[in-house]
């Protein structure tokens, strides 16, 4: 996994420019759960790092973390005053991140498993967290989509945005679902390249999806007319015009 | 994305009124509570306590009936949509 570090560190850039990008948003809008979205992206950037210098132990307590906060952000960004699975998914979130830790510390030790069971088993857990976070806020997104995409109100490209994060969402769940058929000595096998192609994917689409440029907004918006106000009404217009 | 005219648009199909006149109403309701905010600016939380007091009292005042059920409507609409206010 090592010799990836060239990559993880252009990964790791990408994360920070999105955290930092989202901050600048946060401070002009103070909408409290893009600060949860700016603290996902620094987390995973430094999980990146964890990575890098190959410490998988802080690497599993961060990607618990990680996934943790994404799922505080999902809750807040679609659930607030709904009800929400957040404290169940919450629950198995934490479950399954002792058992992470707890395998690794048996693939470790190489203690009651052999090395290749405990790894497997401990890759579980860690690519069912993903699944847990990327199935989770795909029906977020798809949910939330479907209920205003007729609307005209709506920009195209807003609606890109939530098309991007279920594109992102589903390459989460895809990685999550080959962890644990990734190899334990540092070899490269078909699955470790999916995931990989997939993790390109996803950090393309979540840097897309949240730094969207104006040329992607433009494409998105192409044809849209604009329905905004263009007729100013006075007060008492308004009030006659509603009864 | 303009939250004048989303929640404008929901307005007039629960008012029967011309959605212009009710993008106004939204407008009017959030000067009411925030006169130093544009609609834009609100937060989930903001919006929601507006749809349910200042949009509700103009809605009264100018006799529309059934203000309170079309109150709530609308706040429900907001709590489907919530994610509007981050992601556009």
């Amino acid at each position: 996994m090592y010799q990836a570090a060239f990559l993880f560190i252009i990964f790791l850039v990408f994360r920070v420019i999105t955290g930092v990008f989202l901050f600048g948003t946060w401070r002009q809008t103070k909408k409290n759960n893009l600060l949860i979205l700016v603290l996902f992206f620094l987390m995973n950037a430094l999980n990146l790092l964890f990575l890098v210098f190959g410490n998988v132990m802080l690497y599993d307590i961060f990607t618990i973390l990680t996934m943790v906060v994404g799922l505080l952000f999902v809750d807040r960004t679609f659930y607030q005053d709904r009800k929400s699975p957040f404290k169940l998914l919450l629950a198995l979130a934490l479950v399954l991140g002792a058992l992470t830790i707890i395998t690794f510390i048996m693939f470790d030790l190489s203690i009651i498993f052999q090395q290749n069971l405990a790894f497997f088993i401990h890759n579980i857990f860690v690519g069912a967290l993903f699944v847990i976070f990327g199935l989770w806020s795909f029906i977020a997104a798809a949910g939330s989509l479907k209920t205003f995409s007729s609307s005209d109100a709506v920009e195209p490209w807003v609606k890109g945005r939530y098309k991007l994060v279920k594109f992102y969402s589903f390459c989460i769940i895809l990685l999550g679902s080959l962890t644990p058929f990734t190899p334990a000595e540092g070899t490269v096998n078909w699955a470790l390249l999916v995931i990989l192609i997939a993790n390109i994917l996803r950090i393309a689409g979540e840097t897309l999806a949240w730094i969207m440029p104006k040329f992607l907004k433009k494409y998105f918006n192409r044809g849209f007319t604009s329905p905004d106000i263009i007729e100013e009404l006075s007060e008492e217009e308004i009030l006659e015009a509603m009864k | 994305m303009n939250i004048t005219n989303f929640f404008g648009d929901h307005l007039a199909k629960l008012t029967e009124r011309r959605p212009m006149a009710c993008k106004g109403m939204i407008r009017l309701a959030v000067l009411d509570k925030y006169p130093e905010k544009t609609p834009d600016q609100l937060r989930y939380s903001e919006l929601k306590e507006i749809f349910g007091t200042t949009l509700k009292q103009r809605l009264e005042n100018v006799n529309t009936t059934n203000a309170e059920q079309i109150s709530n409507e609308i706040v429900s609409y907001l709590v489907k949509n919530q994610s509007l206010l981050t992601m556009a």
